[in-house]
């Protein structure tokens, strides 16, 4: 690991590290809903959307009727996107005419934005007008990552009340994260991205004449490229910051236009775990003890740091079948060294396997490199990011409940291995917290593993594997544990806009969603109506090193227990074929 | 848009029934939603299994 890049690496955590308090404090006052400046400005918009909506932000829910409106509201949003690419070529907005979105592409979309994945079946510029891109796909950002923070806030609820029969007012949770934390970071965001050369414009398309002509697969010489424009800007921004990822182009944020320069790629890749990361101080302060929410993000970086350490240095080491050809790849002041297909010059690296660590430790899924092209131990280490349940930082929301699932079954296992009652944060674990954490780790790995065996057993899924043998295996398990963790990131090798890969991701990332958000919240619900149980001497407490190691190993327990098998079919036996 | 409908409100009221059982599991009763899904998946597996024992040929 050269120099430079353990400097890049460092700063990013730093600065990273560094906001962690400011805004967790600055967000678990928006949910308690203490004076925190923004308030005062916003506060007639957030009034008005509840006149609008006939709701009373103060009626508090039980968690059923909490999940319902959840449900409802996402099914609300699932069918307008839907709509919305169905009738595109009647809208405004959309000068390069482009026609409707097929039914299946449109679904996967639709399912693919509400729940928070952002898979991308479609491109972009080819595929969705400007009205699509902005009132489909990046209100839904908001949204969907909105609902997120929402589940999550209930559940710390649950921890926090006592004796309670309620755990909150979705539209309460929903509205407040949307306007006075994604909106304003968001506009912020937009316009640095501007300031680094984002597009961000109505105009159509723009063809220009090439200053080198060159020539088409087929011999024809070319003289003109047109060039994809849009209001990307304000897409891209929330994209990172809701941990969505879809892009606005077609090879995300790899695009001059997606993302032009190192700074732009910087601020990108702090807003893929600026919020996942901030949340865990905003649940240590909504807990009453900050300890707890710095474990779980110590716990966090644990598996974080070294499995992108390790990718980095997979991608440096380059390809083996290069180096026994005598080819050059060692780092010098010519070249970066390394394995650089698939890679923009202007990141190089560390930087791009930084950034596919991040976005796949967060349920993000944009990209700044082609992950198809990493060697196969740096492709398997975002695979298994992904297949560790998306608890790394994870979603906006989605990762921490995640975690704190995982927590409340570390403390069961530390509980059955001593002989302590199991308690977290003063709440004790009984058998249904402990089903509905079994359902929180089972669903996952029945989608990707169940999604992947089914593609691969007929031509419905091989046929569109670009790279047949191991790597074409990977390829399929990349895509159901993209979909099935609502990440959405893709070996792009897989040509993934058929008719089965659609219909099947799309429901793939329904159940990875909703069918964990339910459990989540029946979990919330029952640890509300708890009384607290004062801590003793047969309490472990959650806030020690000891216990974020116990969290770590039962996550990576859980994670390779499950998954190493289907890996060994894929990056593992490439790995050892290429080595060979 | 029928597709979308079908599936969309499927998979909705689907979930739907799901926080229901849930509820239901959370007042005490013995129905437990692990047992029905490993009972699914067991069941499948055993489908296939056998079927794979009397028609490999489907699977080849």
């Amino acid at each position: 690991m050269n120099a430079l890049a353990i400097v890049q690496i460092v700063l990013y955590l730093a600065v990273l590290v560094a906001l962690v308090k400011p805004l967790g404090w600055y967000m678990a006052r928006v949910y308690e809903g203490k004076p925190f400046g923004l308030d005062w400005a916003l506060g007639w918009l957030e009034r008005l959307i509840y006149r609008a909506g006939g709701i009373d932000p103060a009626r508090e829910m039980s968690w059923k009727t909490y999940t319902l409106a959840m449900l409802a509201f996402n099914l609300l949003g699932l069918l307008a996107v839907y709509g919305l690419q169905r009738v595109q070529h009647l809208l405004p907005l959309n000068p390069q005419g482009l026609l409707a979105v097929p039914p299946d592409l449109a679904f996967n979309t639709a399912v693919s934005f509400a729940s928070n994945t952002n898979w991308q079946s479609y491109g972009g510029e080819t595929t969705l007008s400007y009205l699509t891109q902005m009132l489909g796909l990046t209100v839904q950002n908001f949204l969907s990552a909105a609902t997120g923070m929402a589940v999550l806030v209930a559940l710390v609820r649950g921890f926090v009340r006592r004796s309670s029969q309620t755990v909150g007012n979705f539209w309460y949770d929903l509205t407040r994260s949307t306007i006075y934390i994604l909106l304003p970071l968001s506009l912020v965001g937009a316009l640095l991205l501007v300031s680094q050369g984002v597009v961000q414009t109505f105009r159509e398309y723009q063809t220009v004449t090439l200053i080198e002509p060159t020539h088409d697969a087929g011999g024809a010489v070319v003289t003109d490229q047109t060039i994809a424009l849009g209001p990307a800007a304000s897409q891209v921004i929330i994209k990172q910051l809701g941990t969505n990822g879809g892009g606005f182009f077609n090879v995300n944020s790899s695009h001059p236009l997606e993302n032009p320069t190192p700074l732009s790629n910087f601020l990108e890749l702090l807003a893929i775990l600026l919020i996942p990361a901030a949340l865990c101080y905003t649940f240590g302060k909504m807990v009453g003890d900050t300890r707890q929410g710095w474990a779980v993000l110590a716990a966090m970086l644990v598996v974080f740091l070294p499995l992108a350490a390790f990718c980095y240095w997979s991608e440096q080491a380059g390809n083996p079948a290069l180096a026994d050809l005598g080819i050059d790849q060692e780092a010098g002041d010519r070249q970066p060294g390394g394995n650089m297909e698939g890679k923009e010059v202007r990141f190089g690296i560390a930087q791009s396997a930084l950034w596919a660590s991040a976005t796949t430790a967060a349920a993000n899924g944009s990209v700044n490199s082609m992950h198809d092209s990493y060697t196969p131990l740096g492709g398997l280490v975002p695979m298994w990011l992904m297949q560790l349940g998306e608890v790394i930082f994870g979603g906006v929301g989605s990762g921490l409940y995640g975690m704190l699932v995982f927590a409340v079954i570390a403390v069961f296992v530390a509980g059955l291995m001593v002989g302590r009652t199991p308690e977290y944060l003063g709440k004790k674990i009984e058998a249904f917290e402990m089903k509905m954490a079994a359902l929180v780790i089972l669903i996952p790995p029945l989608v990707v593993l169940g999604g992947t065996a089914v593609a691969v057993a007929g031509d419905w899924g091989t046929a569109s594997i670009t790279n047949p043998g191991p790597h074409g295996f990977s390829q399929v398990l990349y895509a159901f544990s993209s979909a099935g963790n609502n990440n959405g990131s893709a070996f792009g090798g897989l040509g993934a806009n058929t008719v089965f890969y659609n219909i099947s991701l799309g429901l793939a990332m329904l159940a990875a969603r909703y069918w964990l958000a339910i459990p989540v919240l029946a979990m919330a619900g029952s640890l509300a109506r708890k009384k607290a149980t004062p801590a003793s001497a047969g309490t472990l407490p959650t806030h020690t090193p000891l216990f974020v190691v116990v969290l770590v190993g039962v996550v990576i327990l859980v994670g390779a227990l499950t998954f190493v098998p289907a890996l060994a079919l894929g990056p593992i036996v490439e790995h050892l074929l290429l080595a060979g | 848009m029928s597709l979308v409908l079908a599936i969309g409100v499927t998979f909705f009221g689907l979930s739907a029934g799901i926080a229901v059982l849930l509820e239901h599991l959370l007042v005490e009763t013995r129905m437990s939603a692990i047992y029905l899904i490993g009972s699914i998946v067991a069941t499948l597996l055993l489908v296939y299994l056998t079927a794979a024992l009397l028609k490999p040929e489907w699977f080849a």
